[in-house]
């Protein structure tokens, strides 16, 4: 009682403050709690994603504002066309296979390769001249030096050196 | 969560796929060659005068010096045996672009040496007064093979790097007498009458021609103005490979002479000859464009050359429109070929016109498949008269080194002011020569036409030395 009587005007007032207090009542729910943590969380991941997915976005329309033109390119491509049948014949369009192709290396064709690619085109020739162009010469070949080669029985002088 | 996802993974697919492209791009433009520009020749040379005799050095052969034979026997000689491997043919490429002073001059003398015999042959055959290569042209016509024609850039190499060699060594007799053996193989291999052997002879010439640039620059190195002089224009003459050419086809197939005459097409002919044409002889699916697309057309043609409509209404579907075909042909061959005998700088529109008319006639089919036999002979004919311009301009600076040599070292303000000897105009266009100086540099402009690519134009740029 003592003590009572040794309160001073303030803690008295202190005193009927605190005493006018209500305990509140409980203000968290767990379940909202787990709620807006799981949202929390995850919008924090779905800024990362919608970070990287809008920087790709804009390298996109920068790649695309920062194409190059197309270049033209040109490339000779050789199709066969197909033959239908001539007015009269009943039978349908076939692929005629030709008996008489030229060989890579006839002059047609060298031709063709050299005007479009230059000299380089000229095709090789290993060493000496093969036989079957030597003898296209024949009034030549007479006068060209015999080698051994050429006294090797029939089949084994691949070219003449 | 998906959204996200699906919406990263398509922007990721798509940046990847456009950034690649980006990336291509931008390599292809690394790749791809620079713009064209005048190929430029600096050249650093001292004064000279003429020599004399004027004519002390010549770049042929001389009527003396030549034999009354045949060059062809002793070319196929060499052919058969000199041999070069891969070794050596790679060795005597990367010779030829050595700077000179680089040039390893005991391995050079090595490979020389080892084929000796054989240079000896050529040089011999260089010196021959005529070259018979007796092509089976008239027996094989479009089938003919050359393989020779390979094996002769080889030799033409060979003689190069020996060219250099003396250069190299400050032998001038004996470049002199180098270079007359390829500028003379070169005229040799273009004797024969088809278009690559001309090619090959003008691009032959054309190297040692470097050569004659390289001498220019040698200490001791006479004034070479009446050798380049008296070489022939054109160096190269394609008029006889132009002509062979032009009637190809009716050496190939005769009965295309007849149509011209008015004459009929025998069908098997007409087939024999599709089946040849390389490249078409299965399109024969063209056949049938053509007598949709010209029948109406081919009948109208004949009739209007005088053939009676009721003939022509009997005639085959296919003979009308592959007379008209053969027809259609000889225009656009003649329209082309025309244009070859003329100068070069009149002629070079013509051929562009005509060239652009057989691109489409190759898709319009009118001339099919003859159409398809004809060269590009615009840049065939570009080819000879570039030829005569690195004479022309080699000429010219030959002419300011023989003016300094009179005038205290100093090159003419203008190429008018060289009096000693006639300057000659640009075989390609036609005009005077671009020049200019500043100091004791000249450069000398060769343009090609308008509409031409630059690569197409030269300059030389000459520095006088004391």
């Amino acid at each position: 009682m003592q003590g009572q009587d040794e309160l001073t005007p303030a803690d008295r007032e202190l005193e009927s403050a605190l005493g006018g207090l209500r305990p509140a009542g409980a203000g968290i729910d767990r379940g909202e709690l787990m709620f807006r943590l799981g949202r929390a969380s995850a919008r924090r991941r779905s800024v990362w994603w919608q970070g990287l997915a809008g920087a790709l976005a804009a390298a996109l329309v920068a790649s695309l504002i920062a194409r190059p033109a197309p270049r033209e390119v040109e490339r000779i491509v050789h199709v066969p066309i197909v033959q239908p049948a001539e007015p009269g014949q009943t039978h349908s369009p076939v692929l005629v296979a030709t008996a008489s192709a030229m060989p890579e290396d006839a002059y047609l064709n060298v031709r063709r390769r050299v005007l479009e690619m230059g000299l380089d085109a000229l095709p090789a020739v290993a060493n000496g001249l093969h036989e079957p162009a030597a003898a296209l010469r024949p009034a030549v070949r007479e006068a060209q030096i015999i080698t051994w080669r050429d006294l090797l029985p029939f089949g084994t002088q691949g070219e003449i050196r | 969560m998906m959204r996200y996802a699906i919406a990263l993974l398509t922007a990721l697919a798509l940046s990847t796929a456009c950034m690649a492209q980006v990336l291509n791009a931008v390599a292809d433009r690394r790749r791809a060659p620079e713009p064209a520009e005048p190929r430029e020749t600096r050249l650093s040379a001292r004064p000279a005068a003429e020599p004399i005799p004027t004519l002390k050095y010549q770049l042929l052969p001389t009527f003396l010096e030549k034999t009354p034979t045949d060059a062809a026997q002793t070319y196929y000689q060499v052919l058969t045996g000199l041999t070069l491997d891969d070794a050596e043919k790679k060795q005597i490429g990367a010779w030829m672009d050595l700077p000179l002073k680089d040039l390893p001059r005991k391995n050079v003398h090595e490979l020389l040496d080892k084929h000796e015999y054989w240079l000896r042959q050529l040089d011999r055959a260089a010196r021959c007064e005529r070259c018979d290569w007796r092509y089976p042209l008239r027996e094989e016509g479009y089938s003919m093979l050359l393989p020779e024609l390979s094996k002769l850039r080889d030799l033409s190499k060979l003689l190069f790097v020996r060219a250099r060699l003396r250069i190299a060594e400050g032998d001038v007799e004996g470049a002199v007498q180098a270079l007359q053996s390829g500028l003379a193989m070169g005229r040799h291999v273009a004797e024969a009458p088809v278009l690559i052997s001309a090619l090959v002879g003008s691009g032959t010439a054309g190297k040692m021609l470097q050569q004659v640039e390289q001498l220019i620059q040698e200490p001791n190195s006479p004034n070479l103005y009446w050798a380049l002089t008296a070489l022939p224009r054109p160096m190269v003459d394609m008029r006889k490979p132009i002509e062979v050419e032009m009637g190809f086809a009716e050496m190939q197939w005769p009965f295309l002479a007849g149509v011209a005459r008015g004459g009929r097409i025998d069908p098997a002919q007409w087939q024999k000859m599709l089946n040849e044409v390389p490249g078409h002889g299965a399109a024969q699916g063209a056949v049938a464009i053509m007598m949709i697309r010209h029948y109406a057309k081919g009948k109208q043609f004949l009739i209007a050359q005088g053939r009676k409509p009721d003939e022509v209404e009997k005639m085959p579907v296919r003979e009308v429109v592959s007379i008209y075909a053969v027809h259609t042909y000889q225009r656009l061959r003649d329209d082309l070929f025309k244009w070859h005998y003329v100068p070069y700088w009149q002629a070079q529109r013509g051929f562009e016109q005509a060239e652009t008319a057989l691109r489409k006639d190759k898709q319009s089919m009118e001339a099919w498949p003859l159409v398809t036999l004809l060269p590009a002979l615009g840049r065939v004919r570009f080819q000879e008269a570039r030829l005569d311009r690195h004479i022309a301009a080699l000429r010219c600076i030959e002419a300011v080194r023989l003016y300094a040599a009179a005038h205290d070292g100093k090159p003419p303000a203008k190429l008018e002011d060289i009096k000693a000897v006639p300057i000659p105009v640009n075989p390609v266009t036609g005009k005077p020569f671009g020049y200019k100086v500043d100091g004791q540099t000249v450069t000398l402009d060769a343009p090609a036409l308008e509409g031409m690519s630059p690569s197409d134009s030269g300059r030389y740029i000459l520095t006088l030395t004391k």
